[in-house]
């Protein structure tokens, strides 16, 4: 009951000090709530008389705190109003803004982030790999072997360790993490890889050998290559913006079939941004999964060149020279 | 490769402009790398893909567009005049079973010399060097047919004979370019009673070409299995036009049209020619038949229109004649010229392309869900680099490669690993830490107008541990230069040690982990200033200061901290935030201010305070620091605040200051101090 009472008198006493703008209407609030006379903590003093001593005790602690805190609010408030009629206190809201000095991601990670999270969306998950990966999974189960004229595209970074079976090498693509997965599993699968890729070039604006990829694989009963069509278009939208013109070319992988390279008409002209085709029946049968029950397909594009492509960024190198006066253009 | 439009329209009625090309070009295999205007001709430069070696040559390319355009096949015209038969002396045998055919033809009384105006130019305009008439000719006729053609001066050839067979070790041969090469069972040569006159497939022999005198000249077409040239070329380290067709896949049915065509074209410029040619297929090979049924081409490419038929009358457009019609498939039979199409799968893409990859309608999958789409590690590290750059520090990205002595700087035992084919030295091996990575991007920005950096990384270190390959994903804070934050007192609060672990530190606040800093010695780290961190008891990480030589070599004249902690120790250590109760109860503060010893550090205040046991007190916190001439020297001022708290009722302040007193008292009592 008195506990009740505290909190309607705090709070009908902000309701009030709120709407106060000059001294007299200050004056006249505390004279209301803690004034000597008639205030109305004074009265719930008052009210303490009739209450056992234990109860007295801790009401009249209550009370003290609410005076107290009234007290400190009508300070808080006279020196507002005390403020806002002197002149030093004036403002020059002129002043530049202050700036916080942020961190940024990097743009190649942001824009691979931002690629991923469009897949997240359409029901993909995230499968990692290793960058470190077997001439076997890299080419061999992909449906390129040894002799393949292929592997010229990809100019690769062999370690010197060897086992008496296996050479590595840092991988070329992220698909070798489709072969991992798939073999691993069965389908449905629907999963993208991003990742660190390798090839041996050396940098200049269009190259560098160190890049990223995000590949992605989605495998079921019954998946055409009209579904193909469909995710991609889909995917291009969300990235470049609804209006974004799309083109399918025919194209060579050898792990798919058929196979498509997809170009954007941006800017004014056809750039290729990404590969994609049905998964070659060579590569199911490597990971183990009958071609004439599942169909699926799979696509992979590079990350620079999206970045280049969507940021306007001219040179490769500028991604790799990490100069902070460019790093934090993209925060 | 460069196609001339001139030489399209001569081998097909086109009707269509060198404009209409280039769209069309790209929806059928053939991407347009450039386009130029020479002369009254249009010269397209074509990127082929690795799988259509047919489109090597402009007949290939012709029947591409046949195909898309419905016209007839091309078949090339020309005269083939001369006497009939082979010379009785010429003999050709192949005993090496990596040749699938070899086709020869001779033409004597030849005048060698420069070429005719009208195949210099053609020669020119492909992109070719005009040598002689005869060069040029077998030149021009592999930029026709796609096929390679070899021409030998027959006079050259000890008993005017031609033996395929396998290099013998040992055995060598100059080439063309001058290089002599050591030959070995792994090459196929050209060869003559004594010895090797051309290393087949790639090029031929220096002492066996056409000279200015050469009179006979025997024509060369021949097929080889793509493989063995692909590995005699990369043995040899030599690729030229006619390696990178064999390697691909040559057509074996077009060697002796190309035979008859460079022998047409040398009796036109005066030469005798033997009209019949020498034709050696030692295993004969029957065509190749695929079978393919309509309702697979239906399946994978989800076009449920496209009826038997209009597949059937498509397969007949793309030269794949109908060999047997079963109830549910065809048989057809493939082409020498497009060997590529050994499966169905080869022969559905076909028909894609034909249809037109824009025709195809376009859909949205519907699969079952996978269990998880974003594991709660990635979320944790999503946070955890935020909170990084909330702390003002920016991502670089930078090579997984060092040079060897980068390398050495690491806190692991991992074995290095060494690429074999480096790009330079100094990308030879695989970082074992990402500190030499952010040196080289500090020390980039330290020499562009910054004052201090503050950047951070996430990559692998990589490394052998027991002759396994170990990958780790690690983050790694580099940073230099003061932060400006100041204490109440006006002290700096500058180390960046602090803000480092700081940002560790508050992050991990709500999540749970229990952080602990223990000195210990390390490669990269001054020994004044090396910690490990351990999270939950196990090792997480590093934190301190570059050691300065590592500094001196990295050309960093600032001094410069860093961390590194593991990703997979992190996420793994954390648990997943959760809302923990706010105070329903006010709580009672105090402020405890003391001089203590600069000697001392606050850590060991700290450590005392948390193992006491004292009622009431919530949690307490550095509030202010000073050092300065304000107080007496070698002495720093501390402020703690104290903050005490009842769970279920409001703490009494005379409770509180009881708690207090009992705390100043043990404080007292371990430590040197004076209150202030």
């Amino acid at each position: 009951m008195l506990k009740d009472e505290l909190e309607n008198i705090k709070k009908e006493f902000l309701e009030r000090l709120a709407l106060v703008k000059d001294k007299g209407a200050l004056e006249e609030v505390k004279g209301l709530f803690v004034g000597r006379k008639r205030g109305k903590v004074n009265d719930l003093f008052l009210k303490m008389a009739a209450l056992g001593a234990e109860e007295k005790r801790e009401f009249g602690q209550a009370v003290n705190r609410l005076k107290v805190f009234l007290e400190e609010k009508l300070e808080e408030r006279e020196k507002f109003l005390a403020s806002k009629g002197s002149r030093e206190s004036v403002r020059d809201d002129t002043l530049p803004g202050t700036r916080l000095e942020k961190g940024s991601a990097h743009l190649l990670n942001a824009t691979l982030q931002e690629i991923s999270s469009i897949f997240l969306r359409m029901g993909y998950s995230v499968e990692q790999g290793r960058e470190v990966e077997s001439d076997y999974f890299n080419f061999t189960a992909l449906n390129i072997p040894e002799e393949h004229p292929a592997r010229d595209d990809h100019d690769t970074f062999y370690l010197e360790h060897a086992t008496a079976t296996e050479r590595y090498l840092l991988r070329t693509h992220t698909t070798p993490v489709q072969a991992r997965t798939m073999s691993k599993g069965r389908p449905p699968f629907k999963f993208i890889t991003p990742g660190r890729v390798f090839r041996k070039d050396e940098p200049d604006d269009t190259h560098s050998p160190v890049f990223h990829q995000v590949d992605g694989v989605l495998v079921d009963h019954g998946v055409t290559f009209a579904d193909l069509k469909g995710t991609i278009k889909l995917f291009l939208r969300t990235l470049f913006g609804p209006e974004i013109v799309v083109r399918f070319r025919p194209s060579f992988f050898p792990f798919t079939e058929p196979s498509a390279e997809v170009d954007v008409f941006f800017n004014g002209r056809w750039l290729e941004v990404l590969g994609c085709g049905m998964i070659d029946p060579a590569v199911f049968s490597c990971a183990g999964i009958d071609s004439e029950e599942y169909t699926g397909f799979a696509f992979g594009m590079g990350i620079e060149r999206l970045t280049m492509v969507r940021c306007g960024v001219p040179s490769l190198r500028l991604l790799y020279e990490n100069d902070l006066r460019f790093l934090r253009q993209f925060p | 490769m460069i196609v001339s439009y001139k030489i399209l329209k001569e081998l097909l009625p086109l009707g269509k402009s060198p404009e209409e090309l280039v769209e069309l070009f790209p929806l059928m295999m053939l991407s347009v790398e450039s386009v130029e205007k020479r002369g009254d001709d249009t010269l397209f430069d074509l990127e082929i893909t690795p799988n259509r070696p047919d489109l090597l040559g402009h007949l290939g390319v012709a029947a591409q567009l046949a195909t898309f355009l419905n016209l007839p096949l091309p078949a090339p015209e020309f005269d083939l005049k001369g006497v009939e038969g082979f010379p009785e002396d010429v003999s050709v045998s192949v005993e090496d079973p990596r040749c699938g055919r070899y086709t020869a033809m001779v033409v004597e009384d030849v005048q060698v010399g420069p070429s005719p105006e009208w195949l210099r130019e053609r020669i020119e305009a492909l992109g070719l060097h005009s040598v002689n008439n005869v060069v040029d000719v077998s030149n021009y006729v592999m930029m026709l047919t796609g096929h390679p053609i070899h021409t030998f001066d027959l006079d050259l050839l000890e008993g005017s004979s031609v033996i395929v067979r396998p290099g013998r070790s040992g055995e060598k041969i100059l080439c063309l370019d001058g290089v002599e090469r050591l030959l070995s069972p792994d090459e196929i040569v050209i060869a003559d009673r004594g010895r090797a006159v051309a290393l087949a497939g790639v090029m031929g022999g220096e002492d066996s070409g056409i000279r200015p005198q050469t009179k006979r000249v025997m024509v060369e077409s021949a097929y080889f299995v793509p493989k063995y040239i692909r590995y005699a070329s990369r043995r040899l380290k030599v690729s030229t036009d006619s390696s990178y067709r064999f390697e691909r896949g040559a057509d074996y049915g077009v060697t002796p049209l190309a035979a008859r065509w460079v022998a047409s074209l040398l009796g036109e410029m005066g030469g005798k020619v033997y009209t019949t040619l020498k034709d050696v297929v030692p295993n004969s090979r029957s065509p190749l038949v695929v079978e393919v049924r309509p309702e697979r081409v239906r399946r994978i490419l989800g076009l449920e229109e496209l009826d038997d038929p209009t597949i059937e009358s498509m397969l007949g457009r793309l030269h794949l004649d109908t060999v047997e019609k079963k109830s549910h498939s065809v048989v057809v039979s493939v082409p020498s010229f497009r060997r590529d199409l050994e499966r169905e799968i080869d022969i559905i893409e076909e028909i894609a392309i034909l249809h037109g990859y824009d025709k195809i309608p376009e859909r949205l999958p519907s699969v079952e869900l996978p269990s998880v789409y974003f594991s709660e590690a990635e979320k944790v590290q999503a946070a955890w680099e935020e909170n990084l750059r909330h702390y003002g520090f920016c991502e670089v990205v930078n090579y997984s490669f060092v040079g060897e002595n980068e390398c050495g700087w690491s806190f692991n035992a991992f074995q290095p690993l060494k690429i074999q084919n480096p790009l330079s030295l100094k990308y030879q091996w695989l970082r074992r830490s990402l500190l030499s990575s952010l040196l080289k991007s500090a020390q980039y920005n330290l020499n562009r107008e910054q004052r201090g950096v503050k950047i951070y990384e996430k990559g692998e270190i990589y490394g052998l541990v027991n002759g396994e390959i170990l990958e780790e994903s690690v983050t790694a804070l580099l940073m230099i230069g003061e932060e400006e934050r100041r204490w109440n007192t006006g002290t700096a609060i500058g180390s960046p040690f602090l803000w480092m672990r700081g940002a560790l530190e508050s992050f991990l606040e709500n999540r749970g982990g229990e952080l602990e800093l223990r000195p210990q010695t390390s490669v990269p780290l001054s020994d004044t200033c090396s910690w490990r961190i351990f999270l939950n008891g196990k090792p997480l990480g590093w934190i301190g200061e570059v050691k300065e030589e590592i500094l001196a070599e990295a050309a960093v004249s600032a001094p410069a901290f860093y961390m590194e902690v593991s990703n997979p120790s992190l996420l793994g250590g954390v648990k997943p935030l959760a809302v923990s109760k706010v105070a329903r109860h006010p709580s009672v503060w105090h402020d405890l201010s003391f001089l203590l010893e600069k000697r001392r550090n606050y850590g060991e205040i700290e450590t005392f305070l948390k193992r006491g046991n004292y009622p009431f007190l919530e949690s307490f916190y550095l509030m202010d620091l000073y050092e300065g001439d304000k107080i007496e020297s070698g002495f720093r001022s501390l402020t703690i605040r104290f903050v005490f708290r009842a769970e279920e009722r409001t703490l009494g302040s005379e409770e509180a200051a009881g708690v207090l007193e009992s705390l100043q008292d043990a404080l007292k009592s371990h430590f040197p101090i004076k209150f202030r």
